[in-house]
């Protein structure tokens, strides 16, 4: 048996939690799993299973600080005594009572160690990273799916919490693995990119990825690779005469440029998601966009075949001409909506506002196939990867608007939780800010609470969740943290992670993250390997001899 | 006129380290004094450095009485105690000193030669068997001097077997009741009973400062001669009498005077290393730190106290053995 030290006496052991007087033959460090058996009288065996959250040692007959130099010129005798706190995650069979002093405690291994963190009882689970020690953790996809709760929720610093490569790694370890069955190569993520070009190489393996790391993929099941069959769509550039080109700096083949054309823009009712900014509800704006978005409608109806518009028999090409077309027919607009003055010259100020940030991703197309080929198609790949990086928040907002509506509206269509979507979002704190009301966040917190049943998964990000929709991060089953803030993790929001784990959150290394799931009550230390997809154009290994690039293919 | 008063710088709950007006119990001069036996005129010597060996084990002991009782046997009171005793050694080396506490041992001890078959008392997880020890004195002297001899006894065994086991030197707390047949020992007196030294010799102990000491002397005790000689552990405060710090060690004078001179030096050279703090020790700096430390294990492996003498209290009350 791999005995470690003996349950203390001289404080409380209680039924979810007691120490460990470790022994001198032995250590126990943090995150540490082990177990210890009881004898219950008339009841039997007893094992409580429990993670270590606390490690001490001290000087025992020292009496002052000082004591220290007398130790070590050898001249004040004393003992080193290291005592482990362990918090209890499974009781087994259900009796809770305090492990009994003097006890011997073990190292939970193998099955032993499965059973403590709940493994045991996960009929679907999926990689969720590796112990400090090169240990797998799984998370139960039950969790996810939609089955008994779902959504991811990450919080932590920029930079060094490395929130977008977590949740791709996740996203790795589903499509790869066999967890999602036979759905898996119908599922769908749906990637927003808000930072850098970083996910602009999913599709290419990372050229400093070492053996040490591509090891660590092998202990989780999986190979160690590259995103397959995937999409990237990015921002068509602005002013650009002739073909529309990407608007991205690393990287233009294999991109598809997106934009709306302006009969979409008008049937569909996109103008509210220019409008996108947080407001109170009561704000009248929002009515007249409603107004204007039903005058659009009605004047475009019926024209198809072409990506410009006619209104009032005159030709707009593009979103100026819409603008100032709106602008100059206010009063045929809003005509008997008894809009105040003020708030229609408010609605146009910020029409002209939206036009500068978001209009050339609204523009002209001659022909329908040109019109479905450059919106996005959330479907187009696997992971389809949506980059907004470049664009002000304004037109970020219509972009997400947009997508997710379309995507919630197809699922809505298709009434099937199968197969699942993973909508992986960063910089959620801008989309369902915790004030206010915007359509973008109406569509945000509708994917929190029926995006189980829908089969949509929100992966969302933030640096701290307490600038976050409180509903939007109380639906995730799977909370997240990587290095937060000292003063953000003491807010309630992270109320899941012990007192010993708020203090580690502030000096967590990239890398490394809390995950908390719904079975195991204390949060999880994970590491997950590092990326094995080019996450920038450095990282691209060299092309092999003979290879065809992408876009280049038939 | 008000009288110039000096200070004595151990905790009032101790006796004070001089005793010097008491009658003395074990300290009686059997043997004439001799002043000459490292050399002829009488001086403060001022030791050169030596390296100590190492480790150096310091013994100590610990007694605890847990409950009085009072029996007859044969018509005569007899007086008797439950104690716990502990007996341990320090290995003092660079970096960290090691403490080896031996097992407790529980002792119910009898004056007046009283006798009976060992007491196992039921106490928590675990039961304490005291075996009777006892002296044919009378009263409750017989029953200090029982649980007395029984401690030293063990201490001395102790101090036997570390010497056998090749340590090269051994500091006992109290007097030194063997004679070391390779290896060294000294007893390390600290608490002052009877003064060996009589003026003019004697005026010499108030300039006794650390890492200096008298010249060594021969006396005897018990039949045993044996070398002695008086050191200071720490400089006093001016407001302390001036023989605080003072102790007297003491070896074997069957390891002839060359070695004792050795002995006397490097005891001198070393021990105020060891001096206890008056901020850590009630008696300092006589009551060495490995001699405080080892004394605070050995007290604490004794048990609780309160705990054990209801225990024993719950057996008597249960009938006895």
């Amino acid at each position: 048996m791999n005995e470690v030290g003996l349950v203390i006496g001289t404080r409380d052991s209680q039924p979810l939690e007691f120490w460990v007087g470790v022994s001198p033959q032995s250590y126990l460090q943090l995150d540490d799993v082990v177990a210890v058996t009881s004898q219950v009288p008339e009841r039997g065996e007893v094992t409580l299973y429990g993670l270590v959250d606390d490690v001490r040692a001290f000087y025992e007959g020292a009496k002052f600080d000082s004591d220290v130099f007398r130790v070590q010129d050898g001249v004040l005798p004393v003992d080193v005594a290291t005592v482990a706190h362990v918090s209890v995650t499974r009781v087994e069979p259900e009796l809770f009572v305090p492990a009994r002093p003097g006890q011997a405690v073990r190292r939970a291994t193998g099955e032993e160690r499965d059973r403590a963190l709940y493994f045991d009882g996960m009929e679907h689970r999926f990689p969720i990273g590796l112990t400090r020690d090169g240990e797998p953790l799984w998370g139960n996809l039950d969790f996810l799916d939609g089955s008994r709760g779902a959504h991811v929720n990450i919080s932590g610093i920029s930079g060094v919490a490395t929130k977008t490569s977590y949740a791709l790694f996740l996203l790795y370890g589903l499509f790869h693995s066999e967890v999602l069955g036979a759905d898996r190569t119908n599922a769908r993520a749906l990637i927003f990119n808000v930072k850098g070009e970083d996910l602009l190489f999913l599709d290419k393996p990372n050229a400093r990825l070492n053996e040490e790391e591509a090891a660590k993929y092998t202990t989780l099941g999986l190979s160690s690779g590259h995103f397959q069959d995937i999409s990237l769509m990015a921002p068509v550039s602005r002013n650009v005469i002739g073909e529309p080109v990407p608007d991205t700096g690393s990287r233009q083949e294999g991109v598809t440029p997106y934009f709306w054309s302006l009969r979409q823009f008008c049937q569909e009712r996109l103008l509210r998601f220019l409008f996108a900014e947080a407001d109170s509800e009561s704000s009248q704006i929002g009515f007249a966009v409603t107004v204007a978005e039903r005058y659009l409608e009605r004047e475009t109806e019926g024209q198809h075949g072409r990506g410009w518009v006619e209104i009032g028999g005159r030709r707009l090409t593009d979103f100026h001409d819409l603008v100032n077309h709106i602008t100059e027919n206010a009063e045929e607009v809003f005509g008997g909506s008894r809009l105040a003055q003020a708030t229609q010259d408010a609605f146009l100020r910020r029409l002209h506002a939206a036009d500068e940030a978001a209009g050339h991703l609204i523009r002209r197309t001659d022909t329908e196939e040109e019109e479905s080929r450059y919106r996005i198609d959330w479907q187009a790949g696997q992971v389809n990867v949506i980059d907004i990086h470049n664009l002000p928040d304004r037109a970020k907002r219509f972009v997400v608007g947009v997508v997710l509506k379309q995507m919630l509206a197809d699922k809505d269509r298709s009434g099937q939780r199968r197969p699942l979507v993973f909508v992986v979002l960063d910089e959620l704190n801008k989309y369902a800010p915790a004030e206010g009301w915007s359509p973008i966040k109406e569509v945000v917190l509708d994917i929190a609470e029926r995006g189980r049943s829908l089969g949509v998964i929100l992966v969302g990000a933030q640096q701290t969740a307490s600038e976050v929709e409180r509903r939007v991060v109380a639906n995730a089953s799977f909370r997240v943290v990587g290095r937060l803030d000292t003063a953000e993790a003491q807010r309630g929001e992270y109320g899941f992670l012990t007192a010993a784990a708020r203090a580690r959150a502030s000096i967590l290394k990239p890398g490394h993250m809390f995950l908390h799931q719904p079975e195991i009550p204390v949060p999880l230390l994970v590491q997950f390997p590092f990326p094995s997809w080019a996450t920038r154009s450095e990282e691209v290994a060299p092309m092999k001899v003979g290879e065809i690039p992408r876009g280049f293919r038939a | 006129m008000a009288l110039a008063l000096s200070v004595d710088p151990w905790a009032s709950e101790y006796e004070s380290a001089l005793q010097l007006d008491e009658e003395p119990d074990d300290g009686a001069p059997d043997f004439p004094v001799r002043t000459d036996v490292e050399t002829d005129e009488w001086r403060l010597m001022i030791p050169e450095f030596t390296p100590l060996p190492s480790p150096v084990a310091f013994i100590d002991g610990v007694q605890r009485v847990e409950l009085r009782v009072l029996t007859d046997q044969e018509g005569k009171r007899v007086f008797g105690a439950f104690a716990s005793l502990g007996v341990g050694t320090v290995f003092a080396a660079e970096g960290e000193p090691r403490l080896a506490p031996e097992r407790p041992l529980r002792a119910l001890a009898f004056s007046s030669g009283a006798n009976d078959d060992p007491w196992i008392v039921d106490c928590g997880t675990t039961s304490l068997v005291f075996e009777v020890h006892s002296s044919p004195e009378s009263g409750y002297k017989g029953v200090k001097e029982a649980l007395g001899h029984h401690r030293l006894d063990r201490e001395t065994r102790l101090g036997r077997r570390l010497v056998d086991e090749g340590h090269a030197l051994i500091i006992m707390d109290g007097r030194l009741r063997f004679t070391p047949g390779r290896g060294f020992a000294v007893g390390l007196t600290k608490t002052l009973h009877y003064m060996y030294l009589v003026a003019p010799e004697v005026n010499l102990l108030k300039d006794v400062r650390p890492q200096t000491r008298t010249p060594v002397f021969a006396i005897s005790f018990k039949d045993e001669p044996r070398y002695s000689w008086y050191t200071r552990l720490a400089e006093p405060r001016p407001i302390d009498h001036n023989l605080a710090g003072v102790v007297r060690l003491e070896t074997m004078a069957s390891i002839g005077i060359e070695a004792a001179v050795r002995l006397a030096d490097l005891t001198t050279v070393h021990l105020p290393r060891f001096a206890s703090s008056p901020i850590w020790d009630a008696r300092a700096p006589q009551n060495l730190y490995p001699f405080a430390a080892l004394e605070q294990r050995l007290r604490h492996e004794l048990g609780d106290h309160a705990w054990v003498r209801r225990a024993i209290e719950a057996h008597i009350m249960g009938g006895g053995p």
